[in-house]
């Protein structure tokens, strides 16, 4: 992922900046790959996409710096160099289909051949293996708005693979949809995605995890954290990663600790050498912690509390703890409390970069 | 609240009703055949189907421009386009006059090139196009501008030139804007009087519209007035109904 310093190019390569935005990001992607991008929003993950597309809104939101994409230089500022978005060869598919209204599902499809001058019959051929793959071939005849949400985001699928884009942008792609949508749409991708080069904006881990080898992490506009989206997510390299996998991380010295808000044991006193009594198996390890906000979520909570001292201190810590325990401790924000993580739970590991 | 409604209904109701029932049935057919009525009607026809054209072709491009352009004084312009919108027509003739004239600001050079504008039918479809092209370009600038630009995006990242995605996404998806503007146009450029009377003159078969003629024919034969004036009404309802009718939906289908 390190932009650059080799001198081979990747097949994609971008190191841009929107000045407008607070964007200043350098990513690449191998052919055939899938990069995913995560991170709050407002990182900048959409104005991302929009640079790459050539799609940022407005005369004055300029992207500066350079696109390489498969041989081609598709940006470069200090050349003068902007291709056209239609030239780009990149297809978007975004949250919402946005299939053309007035073009049945198949001329949906075949829009981007035609736009090529494919003539019609050839373009519509083409068009119908394409809605097949996605498993839409009943519904090539109907009109966007007589198919439904997860059929109209297949054949906006199709419509995008259709013209066989160098790479392929996926802006939140499931993420209007229901979970029996999503998951057959994420197996779709699956199989679509196995040759195709793509980047996939997602907030969902899940989605990393299946779909991209490898993974980026914004935050403010900047790369936080980048590798192979697995590695990322296990051994988190710092604390961009570690919440979106829903570890708590403590780096302490080289060394990470990395645990889960679940694995872990709240206790109003410092669990003393009798932890036993308390139910810790022995070994485990304590940080001393202040909590900072307590989030109710149905039978458990989940308590927010920054390390007080040691290892944990000025590390952000989450606990998920029983309501009744929580209300047996009168926890509220300024108590102070110990987190106990058995020797079990914990995953010590030198992290990467 | 009802009530008001249904006064209001009444309000627009009652007036061609009346007309309805003060025109002669018996003799119907002679009135509005007559060679005056013929002149007038297809004058009419023709000169409102040219003006619609002038104001798609005009109006088109300006509504465009109107939603898509980004530029300073923006409001201003969308202001002055509505200004035939405002003006009394009559006054729409006399700048019309001032400015296409023979002895208006383009009257020399336009007598130059040839081109003798006032008091022709020419000077008709000039007037009725001018009091008409608000109607369009509202219209379409409503169409144009309601979140379809999103589509366009889609189509550029498909590999859609921007000629091609006018052609293939925005024309087609602002279709029924563009229907009703021109169905509006086309009912106000039927209906002109001030600004055609003013700058094109009142000459049978040459710039006498059919509501010149109601207009005459009011003094000197009130029957056929009033038939003469409910065949306006029903060309006007008959574009109407065209416009928003079962099968204008399926027009937005258009490839």
């Amino acid at each position: 992922m390190s932009a650059g310093r080799q001198r081979i190019p990747a097949f994609f390569e971008a190191d841009v900046r929107v000045p407008s935005r607070g964007l200043d990001l350098q990513l690449s992607l191998e052919e055939g790959d899938t990069l995913a991008i995560m991170g709050p929003n407002g990182a900048g993950k959409s104005s991302f996409a929009a640079a790459v597309t050539g799609t940022l809104p407005g005369s004055r939101r300029q992207a500066v710096g350079r696109i390489e994409l498969g041989g081609r230089t598709v940006l470069d500022s200090s050349r003068g160099v902007n291709v056209p978005t239609h030239r780009r060869s990149v297809a978007l598919m975004a949250q919402t289909p946005l299939l053309f209204p007035h073009l049945d599902a198949l001329d949906n499809v075949a829009f981007g051949l035609r736009s090529r001058g494919v003539p019609k019959s050839q373009a519509r051929q083409d068009a119908l293996v394409w809605l097949e793959k996605v498993g839409g071939r009943e519904f090539a005849g109907e009109k966007p708005w007589q198919i439904s949400g997860g059929q109209a985001q297949t054949v906006a699928l199709a419509r995008a693979l259709a013209t066989r884009p160098g790479l392929l942008m996926l802006d939140e792609p499931l993420n209007a949809l229901d979970v029996t949508a999503s998951t057959r749409m994420r197996g779709i991708l699956k199989e679509l995605l196995a040759r195709q080069s793509a980047v996939l904006i997602t907030h969902e881990i899940l989605d990393a995890l299946t779909l991209a080898s490898h993974t980026a992490i914004l935050h403010d506009g900047r790369v936080v954290a980048s590798g192979p989206t697995r590695e990322l997510f296990t051994r988190p390299p710092n604390v961009f990663a570690a919440r979106l996998a829903g570890l708590n991380l403590i780096r302490t010295g080289g060394d990470a600790l990395a645990f889960r808000a679940a694995d872990v044991v709240v206790s109003a006193r410092e669990p003393g050498l009798g932890a036993e009594a308390s139910g810790l198996p022995a070994g485990a390890r304590h940080f001393p912690v202040r909590a900072q906000a307590l989030e109710p979520r149905g039978e458990t909570v989940l308590l927010r509390a920054e390390g007080e001292a040691g290892e944990s201190a000025g590390h952000e810590v989450h606990a998920e703890a029983d309501v009744s325990l929580v209300a047996a401790m009168d926890a509220s924000p300024g108590s102070s409390l110990w987190f106990s993580v058995p020797e079990g739970a914990l995953r010590r590991y030198r992290p990467a970069g | 609240m009802l009530l008001a409604a249904v006064v209001g209904l009444a309000f627009i109701l009652v007036p061609p009703l009346a007309m309805a029932l003060r025109v002669d049935w018996t003799h119907f057919i002679p009135l509005v055949t007559g060679q005056a009525a013929l002149d007038a009607l297809s004058l009419s026809l023709r000169t409102a189907c040219l003006s619609t054209a002038l104001c798609i072709v005009l109006g088109v491009p300006l509504a465009a421009v109107l939603s898509r352009a980004q530029f300073p004084g923006k409001r201003v312009l969308r202001a002055l386009v509505l200004l035939p919108l405002v003006i009394p027509p009559v006054v729409g003739g006399l700048a019309l006059l001032y400015a296409f004239g023979r002895a208006g600001l383009l009257g020399p050079p336009l007598r130059a090139l040839g081109v003798e504008l006032s008091f022709s039918t020419a000077a008709v479809v000039l007037a009725q196009a001018f009091v008409s092209l608000p109607y369009l370009v509202l219209s379409m600038e409503g169409a144009l501008s309601s979140g379809e630009a999103r589509y366009e995006t889609v189509a550029a990242t498909l590999g859609s030139s921007p000629a091609a995605t006018w052609w293939r996404v925005t024309l087609p998806l602002a279709l029924p804007g563009l229907l009703s503007g021109a169905v509006l146009a086309f009912a106000r450029c039927l209906g002109e009087f001030g600004a055609t009377l003013t700058f094109a003159g009142n000459l049978q078969g040459v710039t006498r519209t059919l509501p010149l003629e109601i207009y005459l024919a009011r003094e000197s034969d009130p029957d056929a007035a009033a038939a003469l004036a409910l065949v306006l009404v029903a060309v006007a309802i008959l574009a109407v109904g065209l416009a928003h009718g079962p099968w204008a939906r399926r027009w937005t289908g258009v490839r």
